[in-house]
């Protein structure tokens, strides 16, 4: 067991580098001069405002020698500074992260409380009509984009009751009705919207362990069906379920940017996307990094609980 | 000097200061601009005939071709103002980038600076009202000679009490290092060639400026006047300081902001208008741009006091919902299309001539701006003393034009248009596009992403035959005009060398009569419409509005020069 996580460990480090490297170039390959849009706007200026700016970006020098130069920067928890405006990067993160952590954990819950009943009961009630309502349903989830759910929501909330989203944030430690009233909203629509998929994985591999002779055994021992569901075949659909709650994460992740846009929500990826508007390196690098790390380490948890659920699984 | 002057130009702050998209906006009433009936709160009565009045219900929606545009500016100014209470704004544009004026701040920083700092004078342009240039840091002026301008500050004006000013005085020397520190020599100081005269400033007393030119040089004022002409303390001037945070000698503190989200300023309790601000805070809410939806709702919701909507048919179902608003409607950004006079086939003026003689500027009105929408001129429209008449505008004439292209050895022509990414939709790039074929020019439409448009394309470097997307407007006609059509302009995209167009331009600096001026400008306003050196299209009217209870305070004539931005410490909020 100790070997299998050292080994996830060094191949979670691994992913991140690879990540991070992917990404420290692909903004380099953004559409635009770069450096003349940063040149024109940042903080450095003057008449060598270019050649300042590639220095700051270490584009005047070697690719890997800049990529190695801002590893070392972040390994010591500096992310450094804005190009735009000399704000320090590390304080826009330490502000956003919790926001953008709370709306994703909450979509997470919910969409895992959504999605995961959701595709059993459609699985136990297969080809019935509750079972083509819900398969329905999820259609329309995974057609449908979630923020397109959002606007149409807010949009119709205004018309009618006249009523808005609160646009003013607040910590949920100041004031946890207000900040829990900002985020139900977000938070359910992004959960539920990427519920569907997993709705659809959980009804196949309910179906899939339906099927099995140890269900069948079950029932004829005269168990309830509520102990044979959820006792025996849910515990064993479940392996293939968490294994794609990383994937399910990951969808979030990228939800997060557009919600915090509509639900004026200040959180990371907000801040992300300004950051690629203005070509601010290492804004994207940093949030990059985050993202990484927090897929990785999502993954790493779920492969770990396996070993909790099926008692067959050991590294 | 270089042309990070465009780098405010933001694509936000365009589709915000026209209202997005396609602004629909009427016809104006052709007796409304000069109106008497129709003057500001300096003059008389505020509506039109049409009905606008800031509380009625279904009779203030406007309809092509007539529209009310400006709000009941008696009722607004009416009343005892009260103090206490949070003023709730909208960011245009998205969030600020940076907070310094002098070094070409986005338009949401300048909302946001626009509170904090003060300037010597302000400017104030309300709807089909008159221009006014009021005192704001600089109580009474003077001027001995024509190059020579003195300023007697007001003894009470101080720093706000946060670091790194600490609440000290405001000086006479601190005025002196504001000029100097505006004419530095980096390409960002977009002010810069706006002072270039600017010959010596000297601190007589400690509450004495006297700044000399040395040429005469008319457009001080108006330059100082502008949005842009803010007083920074010394203190900002190194690592950026300015552009982190706004500390000035405004009414209003910079406190706290949430990141994209909220940006906060609270009273200063010495301001040094007795009595101002009003309100205690001041709220500036940043919604998603590309989400139109968001602003109206949280208007209708009663969570901002300040509204609009992106679009037209939104502005109209905004109306209709919140009916006893104060609506006005504003001239949004200045719409040309840029042409490169340095390059083939631009370099001709018959081939200029004939675009601009093929263009069909009706259909951009009725289907860019969905008849909400005047034909443009050089000068923006809400400068109304400056327009020239419309039969000294050109009409479309297509035979005109082909005879134009044929005379310059042209039976066909191809063209591109360079313009960013949506800029197509807003501007009338697809009715140029399509009215140009009738006379045999292809109009090739290359987008761009906004950020390199702004820079390599709309900046100084000018890399492109024709452009379209919008272009800024300003108080100073000195800097809409010498500054892009000078050859010696440090905005001049279009690469104009016209040595007579150059001569006209420096000599309208040194007119001081108002008559005269304003005769110049236009003189200037028609030779570069003559020459087809720019191309005016139409432009669009942007719907603004406040919520009823907002009183003492309302937008400005001019969704671009953001002037109202001078007078926050005004505003003022009834009890609701």
């Amino acid at each position: 067991m100790t070997n299998y996580i050292v080994g996830r460990l060094i191949s979670a480090v691994i992913t991140v580098i690879g990540t991070t490297f992917l990404v420290f170039g692909a903004v380099r390959f953004l559409p635009g001069n770069a450096v003349d849009i940063i040149a024109s706007t940042s903080t450095v200026g003057g008449p060598n405002a270019h050649a300042q700016v590639e220095h700051e970006l270490g584009l005047d020098k070697p690719f890997l020698v800049g990529y190695g130069d801002w590893l070392k920067q972040v390994a010591t928890g500096d992310f450094g500074k804005s190009l735009i405006n000399g704000q320090s990067i590390n304080r826009f993160l330490k502000e956003g992260l919790p926001v953008s952590a709370e709306l994703g954990l909450m979509s997470l819950v919910f969409g895992i409380a959504f999605g995961v009943p959701i595709g059993v009961i459609s699985a136990v009630k297969q080809d019935s009509w509750i079972d083509f309502v819900l398969r329905s349903l999820s259609i329309v989830l995974l057609a449908v984009p979630g923020f397109l759910i959002a606007v149409i929501i807010i949009v119709v909330a205004s018309r009618v009751w006249n009523w808005n989203p609160p646009i003013t944030y607040i910590k949920f430690t100041d004031d946890p009705v207000h900040n829990l009233e900002q985020f139900l909203l977000p938070a359910i629509i992004l959960g539920f919207s990427s519920a569907a998929a997993l709705m659809r994985f959980t009804r196949t591999s309910m179906l899939d362990v339906y099927r099995q002779d140890y269900v069948r055994t079950a029932r004829a021992k005269g168990l309830s069906e509520r102990s044979v569901v959820w006792t025996h075949a849910f515990r064993n659909a479940l392996i293939p379920i968490i294994s794609v709650i990383g994937v399910f994460l990951a969808y979030i992740i990228g939800g997060t940017v557009i919600f915090e846009q509509i639900f004026q929500l200040p959180g990371i990826g907000r801040f992300l996307l300004s950051e690629v508007n203005t070509r601010d390196y290492p804004g994207i690098q940093a949030i990059a990094l985050i993202f990484a790390l927090i897929v990785v380490a999502v993954n790493l948890i779920t492969d770990l609980a396996y070993t909790l659920i099926d008692p067959r699984v050991r590294y | 000097m270089q042309g990070n002057y465009w780098q405010r130009l933001n694509r936000r702050r365009f589709l915000a200061g026209m209202g997005t998209g396609a602004a629909g906006a009427a016809m104006l009433v052709s007796g409304a601009c000069g109106s008497s009936s129709n003057k500001s709160s300096n003059g008389t009565t505020g509506p039109t005939s049409s009905g606008s009045s800031g509380g009625s219900g279904g009779s203030n929606v406007p309809t092509p071709p007539q529209i009310s545009l400006a709000p009941d500016l008696k009722t607004i100014q009416s009343g005892t103002p009260k103090t206490g209470g949070s003023f709730h704004a909208v960011l245009g544009g998205g969030s600020p980038d940076q907070y310094d004026p002098l070094r070409d701040a986005g338009y949401p920083g300048l909302q946001v600076a626009g509170g904090c700092l003060s300037s010597l004078v302000r400017a104030h342009y309300p709807i089909l009202g008159d221009l006014t240039i009021e005192p704001d840091l600089a109580e009474t002026r003077e001027q001995p000679d024509e190059q020579t301008t003195v300023f007697h500050l007001r003894k009470n004006a101080k720093w706000q009490n946060v670091a790194p000013v600490n609440g000290r005085d405001l000086t006479a020397d601190d005025i002196k290092a504001n000029f100097d520190y505006m004419r530095t020599a980096q390409p960002d100081f977009v002010l810069g060639p706006m002072f270039e005269l600017v010959d010596r400033v000297d601190a007589t007393d400690a509450h004495t400026v006297t700044v000399h030119t040395s040429k005469p040089y008319a457009p001080l004022i108006s330059n100082l006047a502008d949005i842009w002409g803010k007083i920074i303390p010394k203190e900002q001037y190194a690592d950026d300081l300015a552009k982190q945070k706004p500390v000035g000698s405004g009414p209003f503190i910079f406190d706290h902001f949430t990141n994209g989200v909220e940006y906060v300023l609270k009273k200063n309790p010495d301001y040094y208008i007795s009595g101002k601000p009003y309100v205690d805070e001041l709220h500036w809410h940043n919604f998603d741009p590309s989400n139109p939806n968001l602003a109206p709702a949280a208007f209708k919701a009663k969570q901002i006091d300040t509204g609009g909507a992106a679009t037209i048919p939104l502005a109209l179902q905004l109306i209709k919902d919140v009916p006893n608003a104060n609506w006005g409607w504003r001239y949004g950004v200045l719409n040309p299309m840029m042409l490169n006079n340095s390059v083939a086939p631009f370099n001709d003026e018959r081939v200029r001539q004939a675009v601009m003689y093929a263009i069909d500027p009706e259909s951009i009105i009725k289907i860019t701006w969905q008849g909400f929408g005047k034909q443009g001129q050089q000068i923006p429209l809400w400068y109304s003393e400056y327009q020239l008449a419309d039969a000294d505008l050109p009409k479309r004439d297509v035979k005109k034009a082909k005879d134009l292209l044929s005379a310059a050895g042209h039976s066909n022509l191809d063209l591109v248009d360079k313009t960013f990414q949506g800029g197509q939709l807003a501007f009338g790039t697809l009715q140029v596009q399509q009215s140009l074929k009738d006379a045999g020019i292809n109009l090739t439409i290359q987008q761009q992403q906004w950020a390199d448009w702004r820079v390599n394309v709309y900046g100084i470097k000018g890399d492109f035959q024709c452009t379209m997307g919008g272009e800024f407007d300003f108080l100073s006609l000195d800097r809409q005009l010498w500054n892009s059509y000078h050859s010696k302009g440090a905005a001049n995209n279009r690469h104009v060398k016209d040595a007579n167009l150059d001569k006209m331009l420096d000599d309208a600096r040194g007119i001081f009569d108002h008559a005269k001026s304003v005769a110049a400008y236009k003189a200037i306003n028609k030779y570069i419409t003559d020459h087809a050196i720019n191309i005016a299209l139409p432009n669009g009217t942007a719907p603004t509005a406040t919520q009823p209870w907002v009183k003492g305070w309302f937008f400005d004539w001019s969704a671009g020069a953001l002037l109202e931005m001078n007078f926050l410490d005004s505003v003022w909020l009834e009890a609701h």
